[in-house]
């Protein structure tokens, strides 16, 4: 998952981040001997994501011409993603409560998507949408989720604080 | 938060594509800039990666569906193991490497803690979903919500006439549907356009949005239907709704075959025979009523010839029409209507004042001032260009021409100064001088300006709107925009110009285009006068008595009282300054530029203050007074105000009246009584040789230091090298020592008459006349005529376009940044209209030409238009300014195309279009509303009544000075200041730190307090209050159509301005002259006929009796109250008839005056 969501971070969408991923895999399993036991696995498999992304880029799939983000960006976003890793483990357990929140169209989708893993073509043929309908819905979800996750996680720090004193 | 939705934003459209350059960077400098963007961002990259990763595990575990609140159920899993689960579920490589594990159980999710929560958090989150997408919304529901619109819609019986694109769908779609699917591309979403038949019906991977004739096929028909919200367009944040009745209207569309047309008002207007109709008078009335016809409507019977000839006059010139005048044409009217019709309309197109009507809404569309506008709003000149535009309807010269000479006077061959003077119109624009804006964006705001007023003022276009991105409704994108900007961008002005009052380049003097027929009758009166002036003696010896005991007076119980200096405090850079122990202020090294000093005194103990004195002291080293080469101070004005607190600044609504100024000395026309006048247009300054000089002002009412200890001194030295090194400034009680005549006045006024020479004896008459008080009407009014000569005959300063030498190059500028220009663009016009013939160098002469081309389909229809709401008080087309996509669909489509056609073929005839107009039946029409048509249309857009509505601002006071006979009906010239409160320039204005002029109001004398309202002055920063209470627009930007509001303030002011009294009560003295004898009903009648141009019922003539009563008694009981009403104003109190009865009449003639009926022009 530190490369997906690496990959998320750089492509924005979790669909080329996929792609991309499998790309990865590929060269990782091709490249398996190059890699140095005891080192950094993870920053390993990270540098062969960020190639794979760079070269998808300037193959000018359909419009896209530049990568979303440039260099410096790219340090930037990843600085204050390990800025919030802290956090991240509070908020990810409150991932569960907010699902559960979620109305139930919302969840339905987001159960069926990401926990299912069916296609949003599939999952529109499962509760009679249209693609881009079911990607509003997910859109709609994801939103409702990190709110929820943030507010959740805003009250939970002042009951940790409180047990701090 | 904004920043928060933005990327929700950029995160959707990436779910669906990727970023094209433009957009990438756009997104990337969000992210840069703002952490909370960031942040977002890392959000719901987290939210994907850990949903996804969740999923993957899950699937790898074959976990069992459906309860997913149990797959997540909490167990004994560490956070590494959940992150090497997930790893491992994503990368299998990674497991056989690393880990040996193989992944097991059913917890694919680490432990959730279960919060107890009583908050309902996602009803929180719920609501949130309805935040507004600020790009995304517009501020509308349904339907053509243009300011207005939706006060006055066209009526249509909706079910029996076929879909017409134009009229019923297109304003639907550009409303509800093109923010997003328009032909902005980077607005779009889901690659649809609907804004044309190619867009709307392509393939989108398999749907289509609209197949025309099939309704079952069409997605988007499904999609505005559906009452799934995730389906349902337009969707529910963008705040647009469609109502049933729209529906039906796109349904209808649809299974008619979805035909498209292209944009009304881009196509050429084409004539279209009028329909056959009864009781036409011409083809404005076919058009008409064959669709109240279609309405089911009949038209009005036509007006009483009263309110004919009030209402035709009124249109024609904006005054009323005289007595004599109503009465010819009444009795004419019995006998032959047509012909009297035609010639009331002739003799009213030929008057002078035909032009000064018709210049009022010009000058509101080309924002004509007589101040700069923005902060320093300092004076410029401008009237000339009015002389042009009220002599051009005058000589109704064409349209084309009208437009052409505005545009590109300056460019046509052998351009007269008359056609250059006509430039102006692109220069009327505010424009600063101030150090600190910045000249380059200064430029960038004036062109923008005009392309703003040009397109909306002769197209009807709203490319403002393009000015930083592409037009969202219309085909205009912001590179024709620039396009279009790059015509006005070739002059050569400064981004800092015009400072103290002088025009700001390029400029020319020229003479006003206005006849001088008047100047033979104006000179023979000013030699008249001036020959009276000369050789008048009335009340000499009177004057010469009083005149005599000043002097003897002078010195009495003169006492001078030491003041406390507790502040003083200077605007500017007078440069380093200190108040000495003596209380005076020193100033080291006094500023070269003009400036005020403010002083906060405190006064002694004494019984009380007659004025106050400054006394000037050379510098100890030089013996200088000043540091520069006039040697001398020089005082432009003085301001003073006293009360129980201490101030620093003046208070300029109570400032103390200052009764006199004299000086131990004076220079040429450097008098000591300049200083009275608040302006910098003159000073006193003392002469070379008086070593020590001083300046005394003697207050209007004396101060008691015991009811207000505390006094405020401003002196402005507002001529730029003009400051001293030193000054106190001490209180003086009993009588100045000074004297306010000059010297050899004043010691002649000691010596007896017959001591005089004839020389002396004729400089004293010269004294006499220019000090008599009871000879100040006649000085006024010689210095009037003099200024009328000059303005008719002398050369006058005025702005013009012209091309410089080398023209600045015009770029698009990044959303519309001045300091941001991307590629390099030439003049031309936008390609949806007709083509533009010259593709290199193109000036606005070539611009005009492709304007005024009998093909264009804009000009002439927009022209036609803003006529026809001069006379009905509302356009065919009611979105005067705007015939775009968003704008209306004419209430009367073949109407507006027939009158734009025969605009043109009649060669652009204005005064032919005016007569076509108020010769049609439709015109003349009665306007009484009956409660069938107030409920069918309150707007009248069908016309089936007469227009009605309330007298522009100007018209309102021009009235009122016409009936009371007191209008002085000159034409033309610069603007004038009459009455208004005193103090509101300078209470916004730069006064005392800025040599720009119009900073403080001083109201003019004589003759200009009585031209027609057209030519009160314009000040952008604080327009005149009586106008603005009749919405009279600011002029800071360019306004095609006044709004109408309905306020008490309006009464206030035709009751207590005093320019409205004035006139009641100088009509009520005319009333008592002509009625002598008349009993009081009579009278009554007489008055009420006079101002309102019809006889009184019985009812009214009763109230107005009851009222009469109640007032003689007041006035009877306070003759005081009486004497002080009948003296409101300049104008000569009238001395034949009582006080007492003038104040009764004077109280019945505003009270007509101020009749809802007096304001409306019926």
């Amino acid at each position: 998952m530190p490369v997906l969501g690496y990959l998320v971070r750089l492509a924005g969408n979790v669909a080329d981040a996929r792609d991309l991923l499998q790309l990865t895999n590929l060269t990782a399993w091709d490249k398996r001997d190059t890699f140095e036991q005891g080192t950094n696995f993870v920053a390993w498999m990270r540098a062969i994501a960020r190639n794979h992304y760079r070269n998808e880029s300037r193959k000018a799939r359909s419009r896209r011409t530049v990568p979303l983000l440039d260099s410096d960006l790219e340090q930037m976003v990843e600085a204050r993603h390990e800025e919030r890793e802290k956090e991240e483990t509070r908020k990810r357990r409150l991932l569960k409560v907010c699902l559960e929140k979620l109305p139930e169209k919302q969840r339905e989708a987001v159960e069926k998507f990401y926990l299912e893993g069916f296609s949003l073509e599939d999952v529109g043929k499962e509760t009679n949408r249209k693609v881009n309908a079911v990607a509003q819905v997910l859109h709609r979800a994801r939103r409702n989720l990190i709110d929820c996750v943030r507010r959740q996680s805003h009250l939970g720090l002042d009951r940790d604080e409180l047990q701090e004193m | 938060m904004n920043e928060e939705n933005k990327i929700d934003d950029w995160i959707a459209i990436l779910g669906e594509r990727p970023l094209d350059e433009r957009e990438t960077e756009q997104f990337r400098e969000l992210l840069r800039r703002s952490p909370d963007a960031m942040d977002r961002y890392l959000d719901h990259c987290d939210m994907e990666t850990w949903l996804t990763a969740a999923g993957d595990s899950l699937q790898k575990e074959n976990s069992p569906s459906g309860d997913l609140a149990g797959d997540l159920v909490s167990g004994p899993v560490g956070i590494y193991r959940f992150v090497a689960l997930a790893t491992a579920a994503a990368v299998v490589i990674a497991a056989v490497v690393f880990f040996q594990k193989k992944p097991s159980g059913n917890d694919g999710m680490k432990a959730v803690e279960e919060m107890e929560s009583s908050e309902p958090v996602f009803a929180a989150v719920e609501s949130t979903d309805g935040k507004r997408d600020p790009w995304k919304v517009i501020n509308a529901t349904g339907s053509v919500q243009h300011p207005g619109l939706k006060d006055k819609p066209v009526p249509a019986v909706v079910s029996n006439r076929p879909v017409k694109f134009n009229r019923d769908i297109r304003p639907i779609l550009s409303e509800t549907c093109f923010h997003c699917h328009g032909p902005d591309e980077h607005g779009r979403r889901a690659d649809l356009r609907l804004d044309s038949l190619e867009g709307a019906t392509s393939d989108l991977g398999g749907t289509v949005a609209i197949v025309p004739g099939d309704l079952e096929k069409s997605e988007a028909w499904w999609r505005i239907i559906s009452d799934d919200e995730d389906e349902l367009m337009p969707p529910p944040e963008s705040h647009l709704v469609l109502s049933p009745e729209q529906k039906q209207l796109i349904k209808r569309w649809i299974e008619e075959g979805a035909e498209y047309e292209g944009h009304w008002a881009y196509e050429t207007p084409v004539k279209q025979n009028p329909p056959e109709v009864d009781g036409a008078k011409n083809e404005i009335d076919r058009f008409v009523r064959a669709r109240l016809k279609e309405e089911g409507l009949e038209p009005a019977a036509e007006a009483d010839p009263r309110t004919l000839i009030r209402r035709l006059t009124f249109d024609l010139t904006g005054l009323p029409p005289a007595k004599e005048e109503v009465d010819a044409f009444l009795t004419s009217y019995q006998n032959d209507p047509e012909a009297t019709w035609r010639s009331a309309v002739d003799r009213l197109l030929s008057s002078p004042h035909f032009g000064e009507r018709m210049a009022t809404p010009w000058l509101d569309q080309a924002r004509y001032a007589d101040t700069n506008g923005y902060s320093i709003d300092g004076g410029r000149h401008m009237w000339l260009w009015r002389d042009w535009v009220i002599q051009a309807y005058n000589d109704n010269m064409p349209f084309d021409q009208f437009v052409t000479e505005q545009l590109a006077g300056d460019l046509l061959p052998n351009a007269t100064p008359s056609q250059i003077i006509a430039t102006g119109f692109n220069r009327n624009h505010m424009i600063t001088h101030e150090g600190g804006t910045i000249p380059q964006e200064n430029l960038t705001n004036y062109a923008a300006d005009r392309v703003k007023t040009a397109s909306e003022v002769f197209l009807g276009l709203t490319m403002a709107c393009a000015q930083c991105h592409d037009h969202k409704y219309d085909p205009i994108s912001t590179k024709e925009y620039y396009e279009f900007f790059s015509f006005f961008n070739e002059l050569s002005d400064k981004g800092l110009d015009g400072n103290a009052g002088v025009n700001a380049g390029p400029k020319i003097m020229a003479e006003s285009p206005i006849p001088d027929h008047e100047l033979p009758a104006l000179q023979r009166e000013l030699d008249a006068l001036q020959k009276q002036w000369r050789e008048t003696t009335d009340g000499f010896p009177a004057w010469l008595k009083a005149a005599r005991k000043e002097e003897q007076d002078k010195g009495n119980d003169f006492a001078i009282h030491r003041l406390t200096t507790l502040d003083v405090s200077s605007p500017n850079r007078p440069g380093p300054y200190e108040i000495l122990e003596d209380g005076s202020i020193f100033v080291s090294e006094p500023g070269k530029g003009l400036n005020a000093f403010s002083h906060a005194f405190e006064l002694p103990a004494v019984d009380s203050v007659s004025g106050i004195r400054i006394a000037f002291r050379p510098h100890d080293a030089s013996g200088e007074l000043t540091p520069f080469d006039a040697g001398v101070p020089m005082v432009t004005t003085v301001l003073v105000s006293s009360g129980a607190q201490p101030a620093k600044q003046v208070e300029i609504y109570n400032q103390n009246g200052l009764a006199k100024a004299t000086a131990s000395s004076l220079d040429a026309n450097f008098v000591p009584a300049n200083v009275l006048d608040e302006r910098n247009l003159q000073w006193w300054q003392p002469n070379r040789e008086d070593n020590n000089p001083h300046l005394t002002l003697t207050f209007a009412e004396p101060i008691r230091p015991s009811e207000s200890p505390y006094l405020t001194v401003m002196v402005f030295f507002g001529r730029p090298a003009s400051l001293p090194y030193h000054w106190r400034i001490d209180g003086f009680s009993g009588v100045d020592s000074d004297s306010r005549f000059p010297a050899h006045i004043s010691s002649l006024l000691g010596e007896p008459e017959e001591t005089w020479t004839e020389r002396e004896k004729d400089q004293m008459l010269a004294a006499f006349r220019d000090d008599a008080d009871h000879l100040e009407p006649l000085r006024i009014r010689i210095a009037n005529l003099e200024e009328r000569i000059d303005v008719l005959t002398g050369q006058h300063s005025t702005m013009v376009m012209d091309t410089a030498p080398r023209p600045r190059e015009t770029f698009v500028l990044n959303r519309g940044q001045y300091d941001a220009p991307m590629e390099k663009v030439s003049s031309r016009t936008p390609a949806v209209l007709p083509a533009f013939p010259v593709s290199e160098n193109a000036t606005r002469l070539d611009l005009a030409k492709w304007m005024t081309d009998p093909e264009h389909p804009l000009t002439a229809r927009v022209a036609v238009n803003r006529l026809w709401q001069i006379f009905f008080g509302t356009g065919i087309v009611a979105t005067t300014a705007d015939f775009g996509s968003q704008g209306e669909w004419p209430s009367h489509p073949e109407l507006i195309d027939w009158l734009a056609r025969d605009f043109i073929d009649s060669g652009w005839d204005q005064k032919a279009l005016i007569r076509k107009i108020v010769s049609s039946a439709t015109y003349r029409q009665s306007s009484e509303e009956t409660p069938r048509l107030r409920e069918i249309d309150p707007g009248n857009r069908l016309l089936a009544r007469g227009p009605r509505f309330r007298l522009a601002a100007e018209f309102v006071r021009d009235n009122a000075l016409a009936v009371s006979g007191l209008l002085v009906p000159r034409v033309g010239g610069p603007s004038v200041q009459p009455y208004q409160p005193p103090g509101l320039w300078k209470e916004v204005s730069h006064f005392g730190s800025t040599p720009a002029t119009k900073q403080v109001f001083v109201q003019d004398r004589g003759e200009k307090l009585y031209r027609r309202s057209l030519y009160t002055i314009v000040k952008r920063t604080s327009p005149h209050p009586g106008m603005a209470a009749f919405d009279a627009p600011n002029r800071e930007m360019c306004i095609t159509e006044r709004g109408v509001t309905n306020t008490p303030l309006q009464a206030l002011v035709t009751l207590n301005d005093p320019q409205f009294v004035e006139a009641a009560r100088v009509f009520a003295a005319k009333l008592l002259e002509e009625t002598q004898g008349a009993d009081e009903n009579e009278r009554l009648s007489r008055a009420f006929e006079w101002i309102t141009g019809r006889p009184a019922r019985d009812a009214e003539l009763n109230a107005l009796d009851s009222f009469l009563v109640d007032e003689r008694a007041r006035f009877e009981k306070d003759e005081n109250a009486a004497e002080e009403l009948i003296a409101t104003g300049e104008w000569p109190v009238n001395r034949d008839h009582s006080p007492v009865e003038q104040a009764v009449w004077t109280q019945v003639s505003s009270l007509l005056f101020n009749l809802s009926e007096t304001l409306t022009r019926l």
